[in-house]
């Protein structure tokens, strides 16, 4: 491949006010890097993001003509988007600019030895040169969007984003798996801190969906595949009927409950109760109208003979497709199932999962009982399933202490003779669910708590069940507790069909959750371009969590979408046709699909989608004859900087200058910074020049907002140019005068 | 193994306990306290073993007798829930624990039963004085004194007095035995070897007679104006002791030289002695009975009806005495004999009651405390 | 020779591992200034070829900071990094060179810890082994 070497190149190094100046001599490695090839010109200031020193970096390119740019300051994650930004307005391309990252891995991480800094620095420079000097001009891959969007899972987060997408004007599918919305909340009970159930949540939001036209909600659909890219998804659905039409009356599904002879354990209780073939997840679950499960059902026509008009056990399975811009996935957890004889779950007959309980607790009525034994005294176990030591599970699902105090809060409100006793491993209840642990304690509830590796052990010793702990509160003494009900705080888990998650081919984390772009900053968009993440289907969420993360996947998926064109980053996989004698090595590895084999002047070779592709490079080591390779990351741009990170450096030393400098010591040092000072900063000391002034009285005579001032003088006053008078004008404000 | 009782805290607020269950285990308390060290830590400890109803361990300890109820726990706690007070509850509780014959916990956790106990004591005393009681001589002696060994015979008086001191005995050391059988002998981690019983026996002695606990109480540093409370606190609880303590020695032992018809001068060491006791015995009763109603600290703040029984029945004790001895001296016969009688009817019953069975019992459990720890501490060094 | 002050090459990624070496200098954590930090997309995509040039170029060692299962692109990214390393490896057994110079870990975002006992242990390592110009001939320049 030909490149055009740059070679107008400016270089601008930053202080950054003493952050990088401190330990690096700036000054020595802008005189070495000068002599770079390609290099036109180097600058040194003291704050080059700060709005003065991009405004003369963009007088410097037009001036100069510069057709590359390094911009050697703090770490690209800071302010790389600030400086392609720069770039852009004096219009030189963004891609023409690379940046050197001298403080968090220089500055910063060598401020131990300075002299080594300073060389590794220019280094660090040098290779950014070498890079740009490669680079090529580029411009974002632009695309066309459907303003639609795909919501997979109708539980409250998926029914909150679909609303908040159709409010924002995209056109939504809802595509939910089982017959019924509302998911895992829909099965909750009471919620804290407002104690509303579940269901009515999922009823609230449920009756705004159906409001919206622009909301299609389909259930018993599954997700088949996917083709097409970001802006234009092809997803393939397959819609099982529910074999029952309209609305029904509560008397109608009486009747027809009481009339089907076939019956199953119920999902939707945990086991705890069983259903019939035709049934509803509990009377208000929404949709209206019951379904039929045609695994069980026989066809004995008990149902129909009730209502014939209103069943058709001939209904088929649908597949359809539509095409939608982006897709948000929210298919929400799976509480986790305790291995048999885990706490004695299975192997003790009273010991049951927190979501069983609340199962237990919501159906209740009048006595609190289980397998026909009145409770009276529950404990309950944390961290079953989650901070595993030893097992898969090494997080903290982080709804499940809240949710277990307030199941006790519950269940002592409804029966008060009920005592609990609470076995933790340390509690959660974290920000405001504080509070639930305080009415806890309040109204008796005794806590325990045990240490990772002294597990508590749960046996049937005749009638009654033992819990021995090992309590970290009482000198790790051994307490044995007796309880009617072991109830397991079972935390969360990804769900076991992922098989969406394979077919949207979003990347599965080692935890099993779905992995996001990065953790902290952008925490709802995944790998795939146009395919979003939220609730707990992303890491283990209460609802106020799940909420937060579905409104900011919509909002993302409706920036991305709306404007109906979407730009992509041009960092991807180039093919080098002279090379490439067609193979497939790289098509079989790529997890994205992007390759194709095309023919190209009389031979077979491979063509990138630039759609597809995300630039990851994993397929560049694979190809036998080396013709791959990522924009910016060819052999030769990774070997430049090689070159330019070993060779050596020679830092200009005067030593006439250097005794100069010692005699004259801080002065010189301190003249060398005000050079570099943005002019804002010089005018703010011309300033003080007359006396000692307030900010406000500053911002008056230069005709400043008071907050830019204010911005400008505090480094000034952290680099020792001004200092503080401990005196305060009449307004208040205090007074800063120029240090000597 | 010990079994989780959450029965135990529903007894123990009959002791007079705040709801504990408040506690979050921050240990506050423990850090805070200037008597809490690495050999004898507390109050943490206690109130965890208090909510879980861990009754062995709580009778095996000596904790609560360590503690002197600065209060600084209970200001400090960030949760309200009052460890202080809850050592004091468990100083209830392990005193009816001690108690053989049960009649502690009856009077601890039974208004009634105490009252009744009362009743019943002051009765045997009317009716042993109807029956036996001397002539109510009128004529007063050659001073001017009334004649009141006429009356009430010193010799008889001090039958009475012995098979009292006897009775007091008896239940007291025995119930002293039983507190050093779940305490030492109980515990199988040490062996205490004989000769230290005699070489810690001072200690026994020494804080018998100086509380001196009471000074260590509460840090300086941390709050003054506690620190200033708590050596108040020692100083009065130490003159009503020490008047208590006189007064019992008087009547047991030397009531031939003590309850003469003679009225001696006012600087006789009978009549010097006599009003030391009074003015000891008053001051303090004045001082607790006013911190107890102005509840302005952490120790007076909440008072079990124990607490005001105990204080009642020694004013009543205090005052009569004092009147018995004004009546003698200013010749009124007859108000002397009533007033005798009343306060032998008051005395007994308040002894009988409170040394063995109640709050008065801490004048062994505290110095004997000390010296259990001792003996244990060094056993285990 | 253990006074010898190795360069080590690292590759980081992009997403993972560079942001924890950023951290490692935000917490001013110190470690060898020789070394130099290449940061792409994703490890997967270090050619085993540039493994090679920067032993030859003079580099002493050359480190892989992977991102694990952590990988925002696919789970399996490890292997296929280590599938270039081994590739490398091969070349470098050829050539007489250590194959303790190239060393490969995982680190998280914010493992500014471990990159930094990385570092050290490896600098530890490389200074035992001396100078790369003993292995690959080269002259000091």
């Amino acid at each position: 491949m030909k490149k055009d070497h740059k070679e107008k190149i400016g270089v601008f190094i930053c202080y950054c006010g003493g952050n990088i100046s401190d330990y690096v001599e700036v000054e020595k490695v802008a005189k070495v890097v000068e002599n770079e090839p390609g290099v036109q010109l180097v600058k040194t200031t003291m704050f080059t993001c700060s709005d003065s020193a991009q405004v003369e970096i963009i007088e410097k390119i037009i001036e100069n003509d510069l057709d590359g740019m390094v911009v050697a300051s703090c770490s690209p994650k800071l302010h790389l988007l600030t400086f392609r930004d720069v770039a852009k307005r004096a219009g030189l391309n963004q891609y023409n600019y690379v940046h050197a990252n001298i403080r968090e891995q220089c500055s910063w991480a060598h401020s131990d030895r300075t002299d080594d800094a300073t060389d590794k620095a220019v280094r660090i420079i040098r290779a950014a040169i070498s890079k740009v000097r490669m680079s090529q001009s580029l411009q974002p891959i632009e695309i066309e969007a459907k303003n639609v969007a795909a919501v997979i899972g109708a539980g409250i987060s998926g029914m909150r984003s679909a609303i908040e997408l159709a409010d924002q004007g995209s056109q939504v599918y809802l595509i939910e798996k089982d017959h019924f919305v509302g998911g895992r909340t829909a099965q909750w009970g009471h919620l804290f801190p407002t104690n509303e159930e579940g269901k009515n949540l999922v009823e609230r939001l449920y009756k705004q969906i159906k409001e919206r036209d622009d909301i299609t909600l389909f259930t018993g659909a599954e997700v088949e595949s996917l083709n097409g890219n970001i802006g234009n998804f092809e997803l393939g659905v397959k819609i099982t009927p529910r074999y029952v039409f309209g609305k029904c009356d509560d008397d109608f599904l009486d009747q027809v409950l009481k009339a089907c002879p076939l019956e199953v354990e119920d999902e939707f209780n945990f086991g705890l109760t069983k259903r019939k073939a035709i049934y509803k997840n509990y009377r208000e679950a929404y949709p209206e109208s019951p379904v039929i499960d045609m695994e069980l059902c026989n066809k004995c026509g008990a149902c129909q003979k009730i209502c014939d008009g209103k069943i058709d056990l001939d209904q088929e399975v649908e597949h359809i497709t539509f095409n939608a811009g982006a897709i948000l996935l929210n298919t929400g957890f799976d509480p986790y199932e305790p291995e048999e004889g885990e706490f004695g779950y299975k192997t003790v007959d009273n010991v049951i999962t927190l979501q069983q309980f609340r199962r237990l607790l919501d159906m209740s009525n009048g006595t609190l009982e289980y397998k026909g034994k009145k409770i009276r005294d529950i404990a309950y176990i944390y961290c079953v399933g989650s901070r595993q030591p030893d097992g898969d599970n090494k997080h903290c699902s982080r709804y499940c202490c809240t949710s277990a105090i307030q199941s006790a809060l519950n269940v002592k409100n409804k029966y008060p003779e009920v005592r609990n006793f609470h076995i933790t491993r340390g509690i959660r209840t974290y920000g405001k669910q504080e509070t639930c642990f305080t009415d806890s304690s309040r109204q008796g509830d005794i806590y325990l708590q045990f240490f990772e590796g002294a597990f508590p052990e749960v046996e049937k010793r005749g009638e009654q069940t033992k819990i021995t702990v090992q309590d970290a509160l009482t000198q790790n003494e051994n307490i044995e507790v007796s309880a009617d009900l072991v109830v397991l705080v079972t935390g969360m888990v990804q769900r076991k069909d992922q098989s969406v998650a394979e077919i949207l081919k979003v990347p599965i984390g080692s935890d099993k959750f779905y992995n996001e772009v990065h953790t902290k900053l952008r925490p709802v968009e995944t790998v795939i371009d146009g395919v979003f993440i939220a609730g707990a289907c992303q890491s283990p969420k209460n609802v106020r969590g799940t909420m937060a993360s579905t409104l900011a996947a919509s909002a993302k998926a409706n920036s991305l979408i709306n404007s109906g064109k979407i730009e992509l980053e041009p960092i991807i996989a180039t093919v080098d046709t002279d090379l490439c004698e067609w193979c497939g090595k790289c098509d079989e590895l790529c997890s994205y699909n992007a390759f194709e084999k095309v023919e190209a002047d009389g031979k077979t070779v491979a063509k990138v989608n630039k759609a597809l592709c995300k630039g990851c490079g994993a397929c560049t080591p694979v190809c036998p004859s080396d013709a791959i390779s990522i924009v910016g990351y060819s052999n030769e741009e990774i070997e430049g900087m090689i070159d330019a990170f070993v060779k050596d450096v020679r830092l200009i030393e005067d030593h006439q200058a250097k005794e100069a400098e010692s005699a004259e010591g801080v002065t010189n040092n301190a003249d060398k910074l005000a050079n570099a000072l943005p002019e804002m900063s010089k005018r703010i000391l011309q300033s003080l020049e007359s006396g000692s002034k307030a900010i406000p009285e500053i911002a008056a005579e230069l005709k400043h907002p008071s907050e830019d001032v204010m911005y400008y003088l505090m480094s000034l006053r952290k680099y020792g140019f001004v200092k503080d008078t401990e005196e305060i004008n009449e307004d208040e404000y205090y007074l800063y005068e120029l240090k000597k | 193994m010990s079994i989780l009782n959450p029965d135990f805290s529903v007894t123990l607020k009959k002791f007079g306990a705040f709801d504990t269950s408040m506690c979050y285990n921050c240990g506050n308390c423990t850090a805070i306290c200037s008597l809490s060290d690495t050999d004898n830590s507390f109050p943490r400890n206690m109130i965890r073993a208090s909510v879980l109803g861990l009754e062995d361990k709580i009778q095996r300890s000596l904790d609560p007798w360590n503690c002197y109820y600065c209060g600084e726990c209970s200001s400090t706690c960030p949760r309200e829930a009052n460890p202080g007070e809850l050592m004091m509850s468990l100083r209830r509780y392990l005193t009816a624990a001690y108690d053989w014959t049960g009649l502690s916990k009856k009077f601890y956790t039974s208004k009634i039963w105490e009252l009744v106990a009362i009743v019943l004591l002051a009765t045997v005393v009317l009716v042993l004085f109807l029956l036996y009681h001397g002539p109510m001589e009128t004529t007063l002696t050659e001073q001017g004194g009334v004649k009141l060994n006429t009356f009430a015979p010193w010799k008889t008086i001090e039958i009475g007095d012995w098979i009292m001191a006897g009775f007091l005995s008896f239940f007291l050391l025995s119930n002293v035995f039983n507190m050093y059988r779940k305490v030492i002998l109980k515990d199988k981690s040490v062996k205490v070897p004989l000769k230290l019983y005699f070489t810690e026996l001072w200690k026994l002695i020494f804080h018998f007679a100086t509380q001196w606990q009471f000074k260590k109480c509460s840090t300086e540093e941390e709050n003054p104006d506690n620190k200033k409370k708590s050596v108040t606190y020692w100083i009065m609880h130490w003159l009503l002791m020490s008047g208590y303590v006189t007064l019992f020695v008087l009547i047991v032992g030397f009531l031939e030289w003590f309850q003469t018809d003679e009225i001696h001068n006012w600087w006789h060491p009978q009549r010097l002695l006599g009003y030391y006791a009074t003015f000891g015995l008053t001051a303090g009763i004045i001082y607790f009975t006013a911190i107890r109603l102005k509840k302005n600290n952490e120790k007076s703040k909440f008072s079990h009806y124990t607490d005001w029984t105990f204080l009642i029945l020694l004013f009543l004790t205090t005052i009569s005495g004092i009147l018995v001895h004004i009546f003698r001296i200013n010749g009124m016969p007859n108000p002397t004999y009533y007033m005798y009688v009343f306060h032998l009817m008051v005395l007994f019953p308040m002894l009988m009651i409170e040394v063995p069975f109640s709050k008065w019992s801490h004048l062994a459990y505290r110095p004997f405390s000390i010296y259990f720890n001792s003996l244990k501490n060094a056993a285990k060094k | 020779m253990s006074d010898y002050q190795p360069r080590i090459l690292v590759f980081s990624s992009e997403k993972i591992s560079d942001p924890a070496i950023d951290l490692a200098g935000l917490l001013k954590k110190h470690y060898s200034p020789r070394v130099y930090n290449i940061t792409l997309p994703c490890t997967s995509a270090v050619k085993p070829n540039w493994i090679l040039k920067a032993l030859h170029k003079g580099m002493d060692g050359v480190f892989i900071a992977s991102d694990g299962t952590d990988c925002a692109f696919r789970s399996d990214c490890s292997a296929l990094t280590n599938n270039s390393i081994s590739k490398a490896q091969q070349v470098m057994k050829e050539e007489g060179i250590d194959l303790a110079r190239v060393k490969m870990a995982a680190l998280c975002s914010v493992c500014a810890d471990p990159f930094v006992g990385h570092m050290k242990s490896f600098s530890e390592t490389l200074s035992g082994l001396g100078s790369i110009k003993n292995e690959t001939g080269q002259k000091d320049g």
